[in-house]
């Protein structure tokens, strides 16, 4: 649904996207993560026909946006981060507006800001004034006005920030209920827990490349093939870490950090391999307390692709 | 006060900015223009004191209208900025009083204001060492500019802090100031010839800063004619005493102000109104009904440009009731003429009549129109809402029109807010139809020329106070510094004298509805038609271009 090949915009001396490919496929959430100034909005804006790229692709279903960016608004739906409200403008009136300026006629406009109201769930709304409303439902109403000429895809660019929990909730199910109407919906955040939870994909950017864009399970493969080991043990950690040092060659095992009696293990080895490493503990008498894996979530992948990108080791992936 | 961290940091910022360095070369590049074209060319001018006298009256009105131009733009944004940035509520939270931040505020609008003012030393003493103006005359004469910029800074700042956004905090100063300026020459004006109310009539003129500078430079000045000398006080002291007491008055407010703010408007989150007894009793109460908010239920019809629906209902008529008090303001004006007329109140020519109606809608128009355009574009990026409507598929030309509608809009009750004044001026009976339609014709051009001057500089500048305040200096070029040639009769003459003229559309109305004023010159409302409408035409052109580049992808 959505392609970039070589996609590069410079600005002055700055390299803001740097040949980014990127592909989000039909009816799927994908997640664009990516420290300030990574070129998440910079794509964004080229998706949406704002802004001209210095050279490169960008298509959305089908649709060139540099060559045909007018048809690309057409299929478009963009949330910015923060928007302006109309004052004195109720929430329908507003709808009503961007619909027109859709060119939507009246008949047509009338039944898509009830649709709009119905899926995300405004009609409460719908006689408020725009400057009365909370941080919370302007985000909503945004949503819904992104979603007046029914696009099929819909941007938006960090559709939590400054919410409270209950409104991000609420934010995380419109996603759903869109992904279930047939909706591609690209979004960005710093909040990386919250994508986790509802993205299919996700595309790590950082300096303008693409460090890393796979499925949420495989991401954690390629950032941790081994998995992390916390071992509480009965009697000197530090033993315990030299003795296992000595048992295991450097490639299947690194102890990674030692606080108190806990140690922290990088290991490579299935369920046995852990089961022979814990009975070996015990068989030299260093009690077992407890042996859990640690999962890896969305930040520590974040934080761990960035610092591979940062010593080089994690090169521009398509 | 130099330890003020809020006078630190406004001077900086306010002095330290390109636009700074351009406003106060603009300030100097023409006060230097008005004394090259007034220089003598050959000759010892100082012999002749009358001439030298004229270089320094010119220059010191120059002065003061740059500070007229350059108080609102340091001065009525001063406090309205932090608001719409939402910092001002941050620096009550700080260790500073309330009146530190007053006090930092305060002096740091003066104080470019003063710069300004200093700056122009240098160009005054070569006129000084012309002669035929005395120390104590040089020393009045920069007290009356350093006073005026202190006492229109306090005004704009006293605005800003009452208003909520800078374009109306603008638009409310620079109609301050004109009243301060002009209103007292009013009833001088209309009630010359009442010699019961000359004691009045003198003393309110004197409350004018162009008065007390003219009583300083032009002897004839200091004395009402009938009047024995020291039987009124001198208008510049008059002036002083006026702004003293006033800039008191405007200090104790500011500090009233930083103490006990007003707390701000909240719109409640209405429900459309069903209930037919709450309906009358909107009616009754709402002047216009047919546009109340809260009855709104009709999507924006196909055939109506969206933009010029969306400000309808987004700002003529959806908030405040402003363009009501305007023309409320016409009808009030208008009735006090007629009743002037009728009553021969003033013993006053017709002409004076027709001079003062077609300064008020003229002026009115300059003050008023550039306001409902010159944040026409600004706004929507102020207000982040320029990428939405980039998203969508207007065009430049459908944005500008819907934008220039509702301006049309407002003309309109502009417009028939002047319809009486029109009716006072026929009552006199002196003019033809022909005269009166000219008029109008020039009348027109004004407004078409204000708003696409306005519509221009919003598509240039970034900022609505800024194109607010760029807007209002070219149109005080076009309407007010096209006067000059009538203050160096001797060095701007014949063709050009005329050209320049022409521009102004005060001198155009004045010479075709008068018998008096103007009339050495040729006919001059066909040329000030083609030069505003031509001009109106590249405002319009240019910002035609502006947009669509603005609502194209960004390269």
């Amino acid at each position: 649904m959505i392609r970039t090949e070589g996609l590069t915009k410079k600005y002055k001396n700055v390299l803001a996207l740097d040949r980014l490919n990127l592909v989000v496929e039909a009816r799927e959430i994908f997640g664009y993560i990516g420290p300030n100034g990574a070129g998440k909005t910079t794509t964004i804006r080229i998706l949406c026909g704002l802004m001209r790229p210095t050279s490169g692709k960008a298509e959305v279903a089908g649709v060139d946006v540099v060559a045909a960016p007018q048809r690309a608004k057409e299929l478009v739906g963009y949330t910015p981060e923060q928007f302006g409200v109309y004052n004195g403008m109720r929430v329908w009136e507003y709808l009503d507006f961007f619909g027109a300026a859709y060119r939507m006629g009246a008949r047509q406009r009338k039944q898509r800001v009830e649709e709009v109201f119905g899926i995300t769930g405004t009609e409460e709304m719908r006689d408020y004034f725009m400057e009365s409303l909370s941080r919370g439902m302007q985000q909503r109403v945004g949503i819904a006005r992104g979603l007046i000429h029914n696009p099929k895809v819909l941007v938006l660019d960090e559709p939590t920030s400054g919410l409270d929990p209950r409104a991000r909730i609420e934010i995380r199910q419109l996603l759903k209920r869109l992904k279930d109407m047939g909706k591609t919906i690209l979004v960005s955040s710093h909040i990386l827990p919250e994508l986790a939870s509802v993205c299919d994909r996700i595309g790590i950017l950082e300096q303008g490349r693409l460090l890393l864009c796979d499925r949420m399970e495989h991401v954690l493969q390629q950032v941790e093939s081994r998995q992390i080991l916390e071992i509480e043990i009965l009697g000197d950690a530090a033993q315990a870490a030299k003795f296992l040092k000595d048992r295991y060659p450097a490639d299947q095992l690194e102890v990674r950090e030692i606080v108190g009696r806990l140690l922290r293990l990088s290991f490579a080895g299935d369920e046995q391999a852990v089961a022979g490493l814990t009975t070996a503990l015990a068989e030299h008498k260093y009690g077992v307390l407890s042996c859990r894996e640690e999962l890896l979530d969305l930040e520590k992948v974040y934080l761990r692709v960035t610092e591979q990108a940062k010593a080089g080791k994690r090169r521009v992936e398509a | 006060m130099t330890n003020n961290p809020i006078l630190r940091r406004e001077l900086k910022s306010a002095l330290r900015t390109r636009v700074a360095l351009m406003l106060a070369a603009a300030y100097l590049v023409i006060l230097a223009g008005v004394i090259w074209m007034m220089w003598p060319a050959s000759g010892v001018y100082s012999q002749a004191e009358q001439a030298s006298r004229s270089i320094v009256l010119a220059f010191t009105v120059t002065q003061l209208m740059l500070v007229i131009l350059y108080a609102p733009a340091f001065a009525a944004t001063a406090i309205t900025a932090e608001k719409e940035q939402r910092s001002y509520e941050l620096l009550f939270a700080t260790l500073l009083r309330p009146v530190d931040i007053v006090a930092g505020k305060l002096w740091s609008s003066i104080l470019c204001l003063v710069i300004f003012v200093v700056l122009s030393f240098p160009f005054f003493a070569s006129c000084f060492f012309l002669g035929a103006v005395s120390g104590k005359e040089t020393a009045l004469i920069y007290l009356i500019a350093v006073v005026s910029a202190v006492f229109f800074g306090l005004l704009g700042l006293s605005i800003s802090a009452l208003a909520r956004r800078s374009q109306s905090a603008l638009i409310w100063t620079y109609l301050a100031i004109l009243l301060v300026c002009a209103l007292p020459w009013v009833p001088y004006v209309l009630l010359q010839n009442w010699a019961e109310g000359a004691k009045l009539v003198y003393s309110i003129r004197s409350v004018s800063p162009l008065a007390a500078i003219a009583s300083v430079l032009i002897p004839t000045f200091r004395t009402p004619p009938g009047l024995a000398a020291g039987v009124l006080p001198t208008p510049w002291k008059v002036y002083f005493l006026f702004v003293a007491v006033a800039s008191a008055g405007m200090v104790v407010f500011l500090l009233i102000n930083a103490y006990w703010p007003v707390s701000s408007r909240i719109r409640p989150q209405a429900k459309t109104i069903d209930d037919p007894r709450e309906l009358a009793r909107r009616k009754l109460s709402f002047p216009f009904y047919l546009f109340d908010p809260m009855r709104r239920r009709r999507n924006i019809p196909d055939w109506m440009n969206p933009i010029f629906a969306r400000e309808m209902r987004n700002k003529a008529f959806g908030g405040g009731i402003w363009i009501f008090r305007s023309a409320y303001l016409c009808f009030a004006v208008s009735v006090v003429l007629i009743a002037l007329v009728a009553g021969q109140l003033g013993r006053q020519t017709p002409d004076v009549i027709r001079i003062v109606a077609l300064a008020f809608q003229i002026g009115l128009i300059v003050l008023v129109v550039p306001s409902l355009t010159a944040g026409a574009i600004t706004q929507e990026r102020e207000k982040m809402n320029l990428d939405l409507l980039r998203l969508t598929r207007l065009r430049a030309g459908q944005f500008l029109r819907g934008k220039l509608q509702v301006a049309m809009v407002f003309l309109l009750f502009l417009v028939i807010g002047f319809l009486p004044l029109w009716y006072a001026i026929l009552y006199l009976e002196t003019n033809t139809l022909e005269q009166i339609l000219r008029c109008w014709a020039i009348i027109g051009a004004t407004m078409v020329l204000t708003l696409a001057t306005g519509l221009f500089c919003s598509s240039l500048v970034r900022r609505t106070a800024a194109a607010t305040a760029t807007a209002y200096g070219i149109l005080l070029l076009l309407s007010v510094a096209t006067f000059f040639p009538a203050l160096m009769p001797g060095r701007i003459g014949g063709s050009l004298a005329e050209l320049i003229y022409a521009l102004n559309p005060f001198v155009c109305a004045i010479q075709g509805l008068t018998s008096e004023y103007f009339q050495r010159l040729p006919d001059l409302w066909a040329r000030h038609l083609q030069l505003s409408l031509g001009l109106s035409l590249v405002f319009a052109l240019a910002a035609l271009i502006r947009v669509r580049r603005m609502l194209s992808p960004e390269s």
